[in-house]
């Protein structure tokens, strides 16, 4: 029956070329604009490398201290007392000025108080902000460089090309070693393979290259070399000072359910922790909360400062933008295949006489729409597939490459599949009410 | 006429609802992305408040290395040795805060009943000349101002025009973040974060080791002679390292920069631009084929009115004002939602956006629907009469 359906379905497409183009028009770009932002969304918060356990994730990104002057306002009341006027004054205190410094924390901040964390199964501590310049063959390269531990290689899973990423021992004994992206080895070297046991020089250090990655491509990791954390000149001279620095802490749950037991874990330190003793002098509180990564991540596209707001803001964003995109498509094509009913009249007529009931005629019509629909589906993965290199190619998203998976497939299918439901099922229901006596009157069989 | 074309409308109610549904899911889809491009490029226009040609930005990271008065020599000195080059004409500096660079510092304060707000970057006294900033009134920094016991600043127009009026400000002094500040002039403006920058509030406070110190200065300014070339950057960069004695630096070609921040905002305008035209492309190509669809259907019809004696005109005035009746009624109702916007003050942004959106908007939507519905009553109109009433 459904090979019949599908027939049927092919030559009606072929019948009227011209409906067929415009909805399939339709059908292909909305599907393709809605692939490239599936591709966007599963590349910066899916399960993707090289943070495949994204949604296991807390991190800690910075550090605030504060301190409130209170306000003393009195208040004067003024009442009759055995016939003399009395004043009565009373005070109340409302926070006035405060001082407020807010920055990512130094490395000994972390190692002192937050680097036993129950609920954790693995944490990670790394700098990403840090731009050296070096010249190689008279020509400029900008190393980004990424500090951090040995655990950083356990919580990320980047895609090594060759070599490993370097151990608690090389950490430890300051060994010079870096892990650096085929891009940049490409940028320094003019190849992408055969890097390791070269020397690249930064910040007057040389380091060892001991392994080649593929670039991380999300917006949280830009960066194209990697090193042991012990080596940063500029933190080792924070160590006496008020714990500001530029590292973050990440930490990783056995489980999703871990992700509320850490941050509370954290809260619960930071009741305990007290202002470091260099900035007593200035600050009075201190504060630093965990997040999750889609929480951090929120605030960090729309640049505010409260994660937990971000997130449902950029959320309801993205499904406002999904909404629309999707609903005047479908729409269109509901017009389109509402007017163009008629056409079906006979056909309808004929087969309600012969005993069709309406289900028979409504599943007809639907699974004709959703063939149309995976057409449209297929021609639509092309565009985006095209347009997804091109943006990649043009590094029009900065650092970010556009990733596709499996996921990214299935995930189109079932868009794919709604879209023909939606679509589909105002026009059968429609036609499958049509009267039998009023359908044979159309009578262009 | 009118009464005809409603009662036409009114005997498909179902399939008209469905249409005029769809054109007024575009006319706020239009108004929407309208707004936001409009808002963004009513910008461009402004002044920058500084030039970007021929200028090299040096950003140091941090230099914790150095104590705070070695890094204050340091600092000084590879200003002497920069100078020195042939080709580097003026060089200012600034702390975090600068052109380009992303970080913004700003504060409230309440000062004698007026609101001090702004944004403020610190500058040494050769910034504003390194990066040609114009000065409208008073004067700009000098190196003697170093001395003065003042903190010395230099608002920009926008500022002075929000917290004084029409008054005249130069030499006066005001107290800003708890210090005696002196106003010694202003500039026409200082978007440093780039031309999509709403014009806001803006200070540059002289930075004076008195106060805040040379210390933490971030950013260095070059202004290059126009000669200069990629290969002369590596002699500065030669200068900035071993005074520096870091390599922690980046140099930015000015105008890249620019070019890059422009880019940045111009990507969501045409991405959205774009997701616009082709859904404008879409309906347009759904109603046109709805239309002719269902005028094709009333051959019947057409025949009896040209029999009749109707002219080819009078039938395609018909059918274009029914679809015409349609829009307007979608448009109302999308004219009274999106009015909301501006009328009860949703947003933070003038008003005079959300209208140009909402004219545009409909604007473009008749012209579609318009477009439209006039090819195919052309082609119902050229029916001959005896075919059409042949036909049925």
């Amino acid at each position: 029956m459904f090979k019949n359906y599908i027939k049927l379905a092919i030559r009606v497409m072929g019948r009227n070329k011209f409906f067929t183009a415009i909805s399939l028009f339709g059908i292909s770009f909305t599907l393709a604009l809605l692939m490239i932002i599936l591709s966007m969304l599963e590349t910066e918060v899916g399960r993707t490398a090289p943070l495949s356990e994204k949604s296991k994730m807390v991190i800690v990104p910075n550090l605030e201290l504060k301190k409130i002057f209170y306000d003393t306002i009195p208040i004067y009341d003024t009442t009759y007392l055995n016939g003399a006027v009395v004043v009565d004054t009373t005070y109340d205190y409302k926070p006035g000025d405060s001082n407020n410094s807010n920055s990512e924390f130094a490395h000994w901040f972390l190692e002192e108080h937050l680097s036993e964390i129950p609920n954790a199964s693995n944490y990670t501590f790394m700098n990403t902000g840090n731009i050296f310049n070096s010249y190689v063959n008279n020509s400029k390269v900008e190393l980004r460089a990424i500090f951090t531990d040995h655990r950083f290689w356990e919580i990320t899973d980047f895609t090594f090309i060759d070599g490993i990423g370097f151990n608690e021992q090389a950490v430890n004994n300051e060994e010079l070693v870096a892990v650096i992206t085929d891009d940049l080895a490409d940028q320094i070297f003019g190849r992408r393979t055969n890097i390791l046991g070269e020397t690249l020089t930064m910040d007057d250090l040389t380091y060892k290259i001991i392994g080649v990655i593929k670039p991380a491509g999300i917006l949280l990791f830009s960066g194209d070399i990697v090193v042991p954390h012990t080596l940063d000149k500029v933190d080792r001279k924070r160590r006496s000072e008020q714990g500001f620095g530029s590292y973050m802490a990440l930490y990783l749950g056995d489980t999703k359910d871990d992700v509320s037991l850490i941050k509370d874990d954290i809260k619960f330190i930071n009741s305990k922790t007290e202002v470091p003793a260099p900035a007593q002098e200035n600050y009075d509180i201190i504060e630093f909360k965990a997040f999750s990564f889609h929480e951090a991540y929120a605030s960090r596209i729309l640049n505010n400062e409260k994660p937990e707001k971000s997130l449902s803001t950029l959320t309801w964003v993205i499904y406002g933008l999904i909404g629309f995109l999707i609903l005047l498509p479908t729409l269109n094509l509901i017009n389109l295949n509402v007017s163009r009913m008629l056409e079906r009249s006979s056909e309808i007529g004929v087969r309600k006489a012969f005993g069709a009931d309406r289900k028979t005629i409504m599943l007809q019509f639907i699974v004709e729409n959703i063939i149309q629909t995976f057409i449209g589906g297929l021609i639509g993965l092309g565009l985006a597939l095209l347009a997804i290199y091109l943006i990649n190619e043009a590094k029009l998203m900065g650092d970010v490459i556009l990733k596709l998976n499996a996921r990214f497939f299935i995930y189109s299918l079932v868009i794919c599949l709604l879209f023909g439901l939606l679509s589909g099922i105002l026009p059968a229901y429609r036609m499958s009410k049509m009267h039998v006596v009023k359908a044979l009157k159309q009578n262009k069989l | 006429m009118i009464k005809h074309i409603f009662t036409l409308i009114w005997k498909k109610k179902g399939s008209n609802a469905l249409i005029m549904l769809e054109i007024l899911l575009a006319f706020v889809v239009l108004f929407a992305v309208l707004s936001f491009v409009f808002y963004n490029t009513d910008r461009l226009n402004e002044s920058l408040g500084f030039e970007t040609e021929n200028r090299k930005y040096i950003r140091f990271g941090e230099l914790e290395e150095l104590s705070d008065s070695l890094r204050t020599e340091a600092l000084v000195e590879m200003k002497r040795s920069l100078l020195d080059l042939d080709l580097v004409e003026k060089l200012g500096y600034s702390h975090a805060v600068g052109p380009y660079n992303g970080s913004n510092w700003c504060s409230t304060s309440d000062e004698l009943g007026y609101e001090i707000s702004a944004c403020y970057a610190i500058v040494d006294y050769d910034f504003i000349d390194a990066n040609a900033m114009n000065i409208v009134q008073g004067r700009g920094f000098e190196e003697a101002d170093l001395n003065a016991p003042y903190q010395m600043i230099i608002p920009n127009m926008t500022f002075m025009e929000k917290t004084y009026g029409d008054k005249s400000m130069v030499d006066s002094i005001i107290s800003y973040q708890g210090e005696e500040s002196k106003i010694i002039g202003v500039v026409e403006e200082f978007k440093y974060n780039g031309e999509f920058e709403e014009s806001r509030n803006a200070f540059m406070i002289l930075s004076n080791p008195k106060f805040n110190g040379y210390a933490n200065l971030r950013n260095a300014y070059l202004k290059m002679h126009p000669s200069a070339d990629a290969a002369y950057e590596e002699q500065i960069s030669k200068i900035v390292e071993s005074t520096l004695k870091s390599t922690n630096f980046v140099i930015h070609d000015a105008p890249l920069l620019r070019k890059r921040a422009n880019l940045q905002s111009w990507i969501p305008i045409i991405a959205l631009l774009s997701i616009c035209l082709f859904l404008c492309v879409n309906v347009a190509l759904g109603l046109f084929g709805v239309l002719s669809y269902s005028i094709s259907r009333r051959k019947a019809e057409i025949g009896l009115r040209r029999a009749i004696g109707a002219h080819a005109g009078s039938i395609i005035k018909q059918f274009t004002f029914e679809i015409l009746a349609i829009a307007g009624l979608a448009l109302i109702f999308g004219v009274l939602m999106s009015v909301q916007v501006p009328i009860l003050n949703l947003l933070e942004v003038k008003d005079s956006v959300f209208y140009r959106a909402i004219m545009y908007s409909a604007i473009i939507i008749l012209f579609v629907v318009t477009l439209c519905a006039l090819y195919p009553s052309i082609q119902a109109s050229k029916i001959h009469p005896a075919t059409a009433l042949h036909e049925d």
